[in-house]
């Protein structure tokens, strides 16, 4: 499990230890309820960082 | 669009049975317990009623039928329409609403066919009945809707196998000159794989490969005549398309959300079904889930939720939206209100 605080930018999510699906599925349903965007699983597979996340979400932030 | 009103039918009453055995996700060894904690409270499901002793849909949806008919008083004589609404008949051929039309001792001038749809089949199981009940030639009609999914998915699938609950549901018809119930219908064939057995229809007739076991990836072991769920796809339409699909009635019926009293759907799972709601900007105490003891129940989620929310006596006038959404693709609602429906409560068997 992740330290609250300690998710840096540079983070390869997906090398995260206990990542998994679920999280996937939690980020999605968190930008769509949040920023009203929609994240694709192929949106995801193309991301690797939190800040590539970052720069997908912000890049579709009213654009709905 | 296929937005339309029926005006000539109403709801007297609704039924659900589930098999007798309870099966608890915490109990669930194929993931961690750390997995399985965060499984609960990511899809709201601690447990579900699974068909371990060969219970059928059929089964169910008798025993639900039967419940309600018993307490509405109806003689079996005077029901002439029945509706059955699965994607697990009990049969490939007949049809399973024949079975029960002979079952539940109808009469042979009751009319029977089945519906052939998933998560969205009890809306689009009550279009049909409440169509057909308006012309007037139809006295009492039983739409029986449900799944036994637990027949089609893999316990070694943790995509899917933690999900699915059984259930079987009946709801009651009666012509109603002057009850109306709105619709909107949608369907899109371009996402079907995101939801599909592949293998035990023409398309791909059963051979010994069929049953061959393949991890797709870590925790995900299934076989050709599994249940296979692309999760993040099915997600994306859902809360893509059940948000759409639902203002649109609203708009049709010229209501706004703020006017809908209780906001019933399809029961997926927490995250989506919680996406979908603040989408919608509908208050939580307007959307009961029936998740937490049941599970995804596929068609039967909706009539399920009806029957453990609504108790008796059901306040009549109450404006109510169902939204339903799934396999297919397959998607659409309905707006009605209550009546002084008779709910009994759900049987187990």
């Amino acid at each position: 499990m992740l330290e609250p605080g300690s998710l840096k930018p540079e983070v390869k999510y997906r090398d995260i230890p206990d990542w998994s699906s679920m999280y996937a599925l939690i980020i999605v349903a968190f930008c769509e309820t949040e920023y009203n965007v929609a994240v694709t699983g192929e949106d995801l597979r193309k991301c690797e960082t939190v800040t590539d996340l970052h720069s997908l979400v912000q890049s579709r932030v009213g654009k709905a | 669009m296929s937005l339309f009103r029926v005006k000539g039918s109403e709801i007297k009453g609704v039924a659900a049975a589930v098999p007798g055995t309870e099966i608890h996700n915490r109990d669930y060894e194929y993931i961690s317990p750390a997995d399985r904690e965060l499984l609960i409270k990511t899809t709201g499901i601690e447990q579900r009623h699974i068909a371990l002793n060969g219970e059928t849909t059929g089964d169910l949806c008798f025993a639900a039928a039967n419940r309600l008919i018993d307490a509405l008083n109806w003689e079996r004589s005077e029901i002439d329409l029945v509706i059955f609404v699965s994607q697990s008949p009990d049969h490939f051929l007949p049809a399973t609403s024949i079975i029960l039309q002979n079952r539940l001792g109808l009469p042979k001038t009751t009319a029977a066919f089945d519906i052939m749809l998933g998560c969205s089949g009890y809306v689009y199981g009550l279009s049909a009945a409440a169509a057909m009940m308006s012309t007037g030639g139809f006295r009492r009609g039983l739409l029986l809707v449900g799944d036994v999914s637990s027949a089609g998915v893999n316990i070694k699938d943790k995509s899917t196998y933690p999900l699915f609950g059984d259930c079987g549901t009946a709801t009651a018809l009666e012509y109603n000159r002057d009850y109306e119930m709105f619709f909107n219908l949608q369907s899109d064939g371009g996402g079907k794989d995101s939801i599909i057995m592949p293998h035990g229809g023409l398309r791909h007739p059963i051979t010994a490969d069929s049953l061959i076991e393949k991890e797709y990836e870590p925790g995900v072991i299934r076989h050709q005549r599994n249940l296979w769920l692309n999760g993040m796809d099915v997600f994306n339409f859902s809360v893509r398309e059940a948000p759409q699909n639902a203002t649109a009635l609203l708009d049709y019926c010229e209501l706004s959300v703020a006017d809908v009293d209780l906001f019933v759907m399809h029961q997926a799972n927490l995250l989506m079904n919680e996406t979908i709601r603040k989408k919608l900007k509908i208050d939580s105490s307007k959307v009961p889930y029936t998740l937490k003891n049941y599970g995804n129940t596929s068609s039967a989620s909706i009539p399920l939720t009806l029957v453990e929310h609504l108790r008796e006596p059901v306040v009549p006038n109450k404006r109510i939206l169902l939204s339903s959404f799934g396999v297919g693709l397959s998607w659409g609602s309905c707006y009605l209100e209550t009546g002084n429906w008779i709910i009994p409560e759900t049987v187990k068997i």
